[in-house]
Formats: structure tokens, C-alpha cells, sequence
């Protein structure tokens, strides 16, 4: 018997047991949305129903109207690429079970159930839902989308909350950005048409000196993941608020692997906001310091670019 | 290296190595070809000094699909039969209960080494498992791996036994790549007994150890001789890895079986004490049975039941530590992401109460000349039992939670080649379980329903088989748009060759 025959003879038990096949829950990654704690449902953000229609309640006429969301709340309506943990709570009426949450156009959707009662607007119920929002969102004006359905599944009118997309790259006149895609110690270079390298810890001279950065000169946001100790940000900015002209190299050192095989890593040039330049690579474990040691090398190199004026 | 029936004293390994202390080994393969003039089952199973041998590495009971702790155990009696490696064993063993059906597997090889008798048995299991919710990603921590279709190593075993007229020694490792390479010990037992008699039985052994824990029938029986890939959900909450370390006296008389003991409360696979004492031994249990054969039919049953006491865990002193939230979505931190977050006392811990019970049966028949079936059915009440799946915990709850497991089922051999089964499996871990639905508490089902169907082949006289096996679960997993819980699509297939004398 082959497992094709064996699967149908045990759906065809379930079949007759009264069972059928559940619901998906993917894990989202897919989506440009991420809700904690919610389920995920691949596809389009479902039509609501025409708040006027309603249907028949079980022991009369009277039509009961569709759940519906009746207040949506935000700290604020901007939103960062890869922003984490961004809070919604809201109101919906008082037959509504769960809330449909989702992105206009993304690839799916989540459900998120609904709270105890709405103690501001009483008799309705409350919830909420923690956002993550992906790295790679467009920047701009997007819809995020709420809907109340209720035990019978009805789902209710849309309810459309205008959220703008901030690029999560700095608007400085001259930037470069440095993101890698595993906890690993990585560390962003820039040597200056002046010779010396800025670091995470200031300026480098040619004597290996190091000066601190000053308010309004070129610095090194952060050092992510310094010694390991993975604070899962994965990224390093150098702004320039007033760049010099000339010749700059950028370089990836990876200073530790703690303990990964490798990461892959990009490197983006941003002026004033726009990517102007682009290199993406790969280090390698093997390429790491002693432990211990400092940045004795100075990593390998991504990318060579001029400002001219 | 010999093959051979085992003569007094090396049955009794036999039976520890390979006989389901309590319980009738699953279908093996039957032993010789010949169905209907079915070799001689050497002894009935030693029921009670057997061993069982392990699980594996617990795997994340994730809710999401309740996949498997196996377990094994001995198998029934050394069988006859098999072809073997070295010795054929002489025709019949002194007193041999005429064999029946399927349960008779392998026991190893054997190697006499004058008072003592070194026997070994391996076996390899090594499947291709593929599960309906498996995704190619990793959970968002990083820590876990989504994917769940894949080839693994389920069982690789070594049981080496030693075994002397007043003693036994069984030490079971494993290895196995469940969640990587892993590499330990399943069982390790050192047995005092009275002699055993020519079918392998001791009227009364104490053993101290890593040993199964006795209880039903699932946990008791090998994960060699069970065909279906891994022991039912219930077995699988309640006893995770189905070791625990602790003494146990247990013993054959006549038909009936008697088996207790003392354990640490801890099996092997309990995440964070599994295999550890967090409190003193409490836990008593033991089985109470019957091994009736006749010639064409065996059967086992019992009665089983445990108390003992859980642990819930306390808190270490904490320290005061600065949180920062970025409440404000500025991105640049302002006083108000700011919090202090102070640090507390420590919390004692606290013992709770649990116990259990249950019952079994099960049916080893020669039905025809080329099919036997073995047929079981047993079922588990628990309170504050669930260790391996949900994670019953009282302190947490406020309440105790009650679990309940029944599981039948059913395995055919034809010709002594072909192999089906069917196996109905149903766990309720809460049966008092309620969730929050708008603000208002409701009863909410958790319980946890599997069909499984296999259908395989397998090498005359061996535990050698290739099985397919898919499982409809329905459970309680998801979140339903009514705010109830719902089916989790979460089925799963199977595929497993096992090697094995």
C-alpha cells in the first residue's frame, strides 16, 4: 500500500469521524506586517460587509449589523522601516469575537482577538495588537487596515488607519550604512580623503590615535553586537553632516563571529536620503581577529566612492 | 558470537533486553517464515525485568505538533526464530509456551563469558518525516527551526546487557538527530533478582537506575517493537522519555506481574529536571498485570497508577535594572523610555500534588495462517501529569489540571512481510480548559485527536521493516475567528526504516 493509499484510507476515517483540516498559521515572514501573538492568514485583507446590510438574528427579524471597529489608536501614525513592537489598541463593537489586522496590499493578514470590555466606550470591547513592520517596506503612505468579525464569522467594514513609512536610512547629506544579517560582531570603516578612519570609536589618524567625534562632525552612530554582546540591531550609520570632498573607502571588518560560520552583509551610500551606492558581501569566520584583539586589520573592502563638491 | 536460545541465565537478559516488562512486545516481525507452525516463543516475556528503552531528546512539544517522544522497550520473549548472525539457536528452549503471532522479535546476540552472559541488541531507525505546518524559516528569536520536513535520525540503539544467575547489568544508548547529533543513555539498570526460570521470569528483582517508568502499556512497550513511530500523546505528556531514574521491585509469578518503584519524578525528557531531583523522590508507581498465552493467543492487561508530588520553580533574587521602550517612536531616547525596573526577592519554590491512573490491554493473536494482529487499548487519568506536551503546573494555573488519554489500536501482519495498522489517539491535557473570549471565561476544548494509518513491509523473522504512516491530528491549536480555539493544520507522514535483528 502506498503512503498516497494509506493517506487517503486515514482521510477518509477522519472523513467519517466528522473532522476536517484545520487552518494554516504560517509564520508571517512574508508579510510586510507582523502582529505578536496573532494568526496569520495568507492573502488578501478580507471585504468587509456593507455596515447596513446585516442579517437576522436567530429569534427575530431584526437584522444585527456586522461587527464593526469603531476607534483605532496609535502613539503616532509614522511608522520606521523594521520598527518593532508598535502598539494599536482600539474599540469594536460588542458582538465582535476577533479583529482582522493588515496592511493594504500586503501578502496576508492577522487575527487578533479581542479584550475584555472597552471601559471608555462601554458596551464595546477592546483590543490591541503589537506591530512589527518589515525592514524592507516601502517608504511612503500605506493603509493599515482593521476589521472586526464576530463569532459567526461576519467580517465588518474596513477600517482604514493612514500610516507614513519613514525610511529607516538618515537623511544626513552624506551617509553610509552598514547591515549584516547575523549575530556577529561587524564593525563599519570609513577612511577619509584625509587618511584618517572613522570608526565607532571616533577618528582614527594614520599614528593609530584616536580622536573622539565631535557634535556636528562625522561619527559612528553605534558599535552593534560590540564583543558579542548581541543587542540585535545589525547595523552601523556613519553621518556626515558636512562631508568633504574626495576620495572615500569603506571597509567591513568583521571583528568576531561569536561563534556564526559567516554573515552576509550590504553597504549602502545614502545622500540625503536617496541610496546613491550600493556593495554587499560576505565574512567569514576565519576573518575575525584573536580574541581579544582589537581592530588590528582594518577588514576588507566593500566600496570606493568620490564626493565631489 | 553466538545466536542461540538463551539458556537460563541469559534468558533473563533476553527478557530484560527484549521483553516488554509488562506488556506485549508490538507486532515484530514474525518470527519464522513459517506462519502457521510459528516457532516457539521461548518464554512468555519476562514481563517484569524488562527493560525499555528510551526516548529521545524531547522535542518541542510544540503545541503546534504534538510529534514524539518514543520510548521502547523490550519486546516480548527472546523468540526463536530470526536468522541470525551467528548461532541458530537449538530448536526449542526447555518449556518453550508455544509461540503465537507477532510479538516474538530478535534478542540480540549473545556471547557466553562463563558465569556471565554479554548480550547485545541494536537497532536504527532512520525516516524521512513530512509535516504540514513545516516552513523554511526560523521562529523570529532565531532560536528555533521552522522546518520540520526533513530526514532524520530518529533512534540509533545499542542495548548491551550482562547478565548472571543473581544480577543484571542493561545499559541502553542512543543516538540520534533530533535536534542535532545527540548521544546518551536511554536506560541503565543494575539488577539484583532470584534466578530466573526457563522462561526468562524472576519471581522478584530490585533494580536501581535509569529505567522505564512502570506505567500502562505505551510507556513500557520498545520503540523497536512498536510499529507506529512514536507512543501516543498521553504516554508521551505524562511520562517524556519514559526514564526516570529511581529503585523498582517487580517480578513474574506465574501469570501475574507486579512491578513498583520509586523514581525521582523526573523523566529523561522533561525540559529543564528531566533526568535531575529538584526535590526528593515522591513519586510511587508501579503496574499490576496478567500474561495469559495460549496457543494461538496472548493477552496482557493491567491496572496501573502514580503519586507523587511536581515542582514549580521560584524565582532568583533579582537586581534593579534600567528598561528602555521607545514609547515615544522617536528613535531617540527620551526620559519618558526610561524605567526603572526593580529588583525582586527571591520567591520560593513549592511542591504540588499529582497523580495518576490507568488501565491496558492487549491482544497478540494468530488469527489465520498468515496473519496475526495485536490489538490494544489503554487509557490514563491524570492530575498535574502533564510533563512533556502542555505543562501542567498548578502553582501557575491557580487550579488542578486534570488530563485524560485513551488510545487504541491495531496492527496486522500478513505473510509475514506486509504490515498495516490503524491507531486512534486521543488527549484531552485540560479537560476543565477554559480562555478569555471578549472579557467573558468559556469553556474552550484542548484536546488532541489522532488518526494514523500505516502500511509497510518487512524482512522475515527481524525487527527489519519500511513504514509509511500518516497522522490527521486534529487539535486545538489555532486561534478560530470566533476567539475559540481551532484545528491547527498540522498533519504529518512518515516514513521509517528500521534495522534490527
Amino acid at each position: 500500500m502506498s503512503a498516497r493509499s494509506v493517506k487517503a484510507l486515514a482521510c477518509a476515517a477522519m472523513a467519517l469521524l466528522g473532522c476536517s483540516e484545520g487552518v494554516s498559521m504560517g509564520s508571517g515572514y512574508e508579510a510586510s506586517l507582523r502582529v505578536r501573538g496573532g494568526r496569520y492568514v495568507a492573502g488578501e485583507f478580507p471585504a468587509g460587509s456593507d455596515p447596513e446590510a446585516g442579517a437576522p438574528m436567530a429569534d427575530a427579524s431584526t437584522p444585527q449589523p456586522p461587527p464593526a471597529v469603531a476607534v483605532v489608536n496609535a502613539t503616532s501614525l509614522a511608522v520606521q522601516q523594521g520598527q518593532l513592537g508598535k502598539q494599536f489598541t482600539g474599540s469594536v463593537s460588542y458582538s465582535a469575537r476577533t479583529v482582522a489586522v493588515g496592511l493594504e496590499h500586503d501578502r496576508g493578514y492577522w487575527i487578533v482577538p479581542v479584550d475584555a470590555a472597552d471601559i471608555d466606550l462601554p458596551p464595546n470591547l477592546a483590543f490591541h495588537a503589537t506591530t512589527d513592520f518589515a525592514s524592507d517596506l516601502t517608504p511612503g503612505p500605506v493603509n493599515l487596515l482593521f476589521a472586526a468579525i464576530d463569532a459567526q464569522g461576519r467580517i465588518g467594514p474596513r477600517r482604514a488607519l493612514p500610516l507614513t513609512v519613514r525610511s529607516s536610512l538618515p537623511d544626513a547629506p552624506l551617509a553610509v550604512v552598514l547591515d549584516w544579517d547575523r549575530p556577529v560582531d561587524l564593525d563599519l570603516l570609513v577612511q577619509l580623503p584625509d587618511g584618517r578612519t572613522l570608526t565607532a570609536r571616533g577618528l582614527r589618524s594614520a599614528d593609530g590615535a584616536y580622536t573622539r567625534p565631535t557634535d556636528g562632525g562625522a561619527r559612528i552612530d553605534l558599535n552593534s553586537n560590540a564583543g558579542c554582546v548581541i543587542d540585535g540591531t545589525r547595523r552601523e550609520t556613519a553621518t556626515f553632516p558636512a562631508p568633504g570632498t574626495g576620495r572615500y573607502e569603506v571597509r567591513v571588518h568583521l571583528f568576531s563571529a561569536c561563534g556564526e560560520p559567516s554573515t552576509a552583509w550590504r553597504v549602502r551610500v545614502v545622500r540625503a536620503g536617496t541610496v546613491v551606492r550600493e556593495a554587499v558581501g560576505t565574512s567569514w569566520s576565519w576573518e575575525t581577529d584573536a580574541p581579544g584583539g582589537g581592530p588590528s586589520d582594518d577588514g576588507r573592502r566593500a566600496l570606493v566612492f568620490e564626493v565631489s563638491e | 558470537m553466538t545466536k542461540r536460545r538463551h539458556p537460563p541465565v541469559a534468558r533473563g537478559i533476553g527478557a530484560a533486553l527484549l521483553a516488554s516488562s509488562v506488556g506485549l512486545a508490538q507486532p515484530a516481525p514474525a518470527p519464522t517464515p513459517a506462519p502457521v507452525t510459528a516457532p516457539p516463543m521461548p518464554g512468555p516475556a519476562a514481563p517484569v525485568e524488562a527493560p525499555a528503552t528510551p526516548a529521545e531528546p524531547a522535542a518541542p512539544p510544540t503545541p503546534v505538533a504534538p510529534v514524539a517522544t518514543p520510548a521502547e522497550a523490550p519486546p516480548a520473549a527472546p523468540t526463536a526464530a530470526a536468522p541470525a548472525p551467528v548461532t541458530v539457536p537449538p530448536p526449542s528452549a526447555p518449556a518453550a509456551p508455544p509461540a503465537t503471532t507477532n510479538t516474538e522479535s530478535s534478542s540480540g546476540f549473545t556471547f557466553p563469558l562463563g558465569a556471565f552472559t554479554l548480550r547485545v541488541l541494536p537497532y536504527l531507525q532512520a525516516q524521512y518525516e513530512s509535516h504540514q505546518e513545516s516552513e523554511d524559516q526560523l521562529s523570529s528569536d532565531g532560536a528555533h527551526l521552522l522546518n520540520r520536513d526533513r530526514f532524520v535520525l530518529r533512534r540509533g540503539r545499542l542495548v548491551v546487557g550482562v547478565d548472571h544467575r543473581w544480577a543484571q547489568l542493561l545499559l541502553e544508548l542512543d543516538v540520534n538527530t533530533q535536534q542535532g547529533v545527540a548521544v546518551g543513555a536511554r536506560q541503565a539498570e543494575a539488577t539484583l533478582r532470584l534466578p530466573v526460570d526457563d522462561h526468562g521470569r524472576t519471581p522478584a528483582s530490585l533494580t536501581f537506575g535509569l529505567f522505564r517508568t512502570p506505567f500502562g502499556h505505551e510507556v513500557l512497550r520498545s520503540a523497536r517493537d512498536r510499529v507506529f513511530a512514536e507512543n501516543a500523546l498521553f504516554a508521551q505528556a505524562f511520562f517524556p522519555g519514559e526514564s526516570d531514574v529511581g529503585a523498582r521491585v517487580q517480578g513474574a509469578l506465574g501469570w501475574f506481574r507486579y512491578a513498583v518503584a520509586v523514581v525521582n519524578g523526573h523523566p529523561l525528557d522533561e525540559p529543564v529536571y528531566g533526568g535531575r531531583a529538584p526535590t526528593a523522590p515522591r513519586d510511587v508507581v508501579g503496574r499490576l498485570g496478567v500474561d495469559v498465552r495460549s496457543e494461538r493467543v496472548r493477552l496482557t492487561a493491567g491496572i496501573s497508577a502514580l503519586g507523587g508530588s511536581g515542582f514549580h520553580a521560584g524565582s532568583p533574587q533579582g537586581v534593579d535594572t534600567l528598561g528602555v521602550r521607545n514609547t515615544s517612536e522617536t528613535g531617540t531616547l527620551t526620559p519618558d523610555d526610561l524605567a526603572l525596573i526593580q529588583g525582586r526577592a527571591a520567591v520560593r519554590s513549592q511542591n504540588f500534588a499529582r497523580f495518576a491512573a490507568g488501565a491496558d490491554v492487549a491482544v497478540d493473536a494468530r488469527l489465520a495462517a498468515n496473519v496475526s494482529l495485536y490489538a490494544w487499548l489503554e487509557g490514563a487519568f491524570g492530575q498535574n501529569m502533564d510533563r512533556g506536551l502542555f505543562f501542567t503546573d498548578p502553582v501557575v494555573t491557580g487550579y488542578d489540571l486534570r488530563g485524560l488519554g485513551l488510545v487504541a489500536g491495531a496492527t496486522a501482519t500478513l505473510f509475514s512481510r506486509a504490515l498495516v495498522g490503524l491507531r486512534v489517539d486521543w488527549y484531552n491535557p485540560n479537560v476543565d480548559g477554559t480562555t478569555s473570549v471578549a472579557g467573558r471565561i468559556v469553556v474552550a476544548p484542548r484536546d488532541v485527536f489522532t488518526v494514523s494509518a500505516l502500511a509497510g513491509v518487512q524482512v522475515p523473522g527481524t525487527a527489519t521493516r519500511l513504514v509509511a504512516q500518516y497522522d490527521v491530528v486534529r487539535d486545538h491549536l489555532a486561534l478560530g475567528t470566533d476567539g475559540l480555539p481551532t484545528d491547527f493544520a498540522n498533519n504529518r507522514f512518515t516514513l521509517r526504516l528500521q534495522v534490527s535483528p
